[in-house]
């Protein structure tokens, strides 16, 4: 039964392949609400707190990572380093990666897609936002 | 079986039905509310009934007015839009009770906890390295930035501009400490952080009587206004 508030759950997919998102943020707010989002639509949902956890979940043999999506700003690590670090591993450059901010920066939206950004989500991310992503997952 | 106050609640699912329901309720009580949208609370099974007119809705809401249920909601509607009104709350707050439904029941209370867990974790932070005989004012300058948020109108990575404590008032505490940090002024942090204390616990009595009054609402067997 869908919510008639929530996003419509992306079409297609193998049944037996869940897409899963990897959330990043530090804050846990943010944490809840991006899962909450990503959830209704269906994602499966892995959520860590830094850049750091990012990279050793996505080390691991199997990760399974179709997309990423992570906060621009975050102590010890930025989404945007944790985005050039993505794109220049021939491992993980294929995950697209969106970035997320509370700020509207130009020039820092720009720099993130231009280092190959898939998307860049203001925050509150809204349902409408999750969906626009159905279409960019790998 | 649908109680009296979900017969009213069924009548306003349709955004057409809703906004007329509003504006009569906004002419005859006056309430400085802009939208009032009841969520549908009928138990499962119950039969859907043609809906009551607007003035048998009406009605049935005012007659609940001096019965323990239809005061509750009221109650809750005045304290809600008082504190839409003086920037406590705004629209992020609506939208995580649009991200509430039945299988996430409780949704809306655990980012509100979250967010209680998070601001005091930071209070303390910085009340520690605030205290140090050598103050690290870089690390202080990092907490209130994560204090502050960014400028824009919703900002989630601030705790507190989720709930908008009187925006100005935070931006403002938060960009005199950000100042004293440069100036490298313990005092004056010191100061700005007991401001940014009161704020806190201000907005956290607030919502906590939200939260009770919610508590209230559902133990009578009501549902619970989502303004927006």
């Amino acid at each position: 039964m869908s919510s008639p508030r929530g996003p419509k759950a992306c079409g297609g997919g193998a049944a037996d392949r869940q897409i899963h998102v990897l959330a990043v943020d530090d804050s846990s707010v943010d944490r809840a609400v991006i899962a909450r989002l990503l959830r209704s639509s269906k994602y499966r949902v892995t959520t860590v707190d830094s850049g750091k956890k990012a990279l050793e979940l996505l080390g691991l043999q199997e990760p399974n990572v179709n997309m990423i999506i992570t906060d621009y700003w975050m102590p010890e690590m930025t989404g945007f380093e944790l985005l050039k670090i993505v794109k220049e591993s021939s491992a993980l450059r294929e995950i697209p990666v969106v970035i997320m901010s509370s700020e509207n920066v130009p020039n820092r939206i720009n720099r993130c897609l231009e280092e190959g950004a898939e998307d860049f989500l203001l925050k509150p991310v809204r349902p409408s936002d999750v969906a626009r992503l159905c279409n960019r997952m790998r | 079986m649908c109680t009296d106050a979900s017969v009213a609640v069924a009548l306003t699912n349709g955004r057409h039905r809703t906004a007329a329901l509003t504006d009569m309720m906004r002419q005859r009580t006056g309430a400085a509310i802009t939208f009032l949208f009841v969520r549908q609370h009928c138990d499962r099974g119950s039969e859907a009934k043609s809906p009551p007119s607007l003035e048998e809705t009406w009605s049935l809401l005012q007659s609940r007015g001096d019965m323990e249920l239809g005061g509750l909601q009221r109650r809750y509607i005045d304290f809600t839009s008082a504190l839409f009104r003086e920037g406590f709350l705004d629209n992020q707050y609506t939208q995580l009770q649009q991200l509430q439904d039945e299988s996430n029941p409780e949704f809306v209370l655990e980012v509100v906890t979250l967010f209680f867990q998070d601001s005091e974790k930071l209070l303390d932070e910085l009340s520690r390295t605030l205290d140090q005989q050598v103050v690290d004012f870089k690390k202080v300058d990092a907490h209130v930035h994560q204090l502050k948020g960014s400028s824009a109108r919703f900002s989630t990575s601030c705790p507190f501009k989720l709930f908008l404590l009187g925006a100005q008032r935070v931006k403002n505490v938060c960009m005199a400490f950000r100042n004293c940090c440069e100036e490298r002024n313990q005092e004056g942090c010191l100061r700005c952080l007991q401001q940014v204390r009161q704020e806190y616990f201000l907005v956290k009595s607030k919502l906590e009587t939200l939260f009770r009054l919610e508590k209230q609402i559902l133990a009578a067997g009501g549902s619970v206004p989502v303004l927006w």
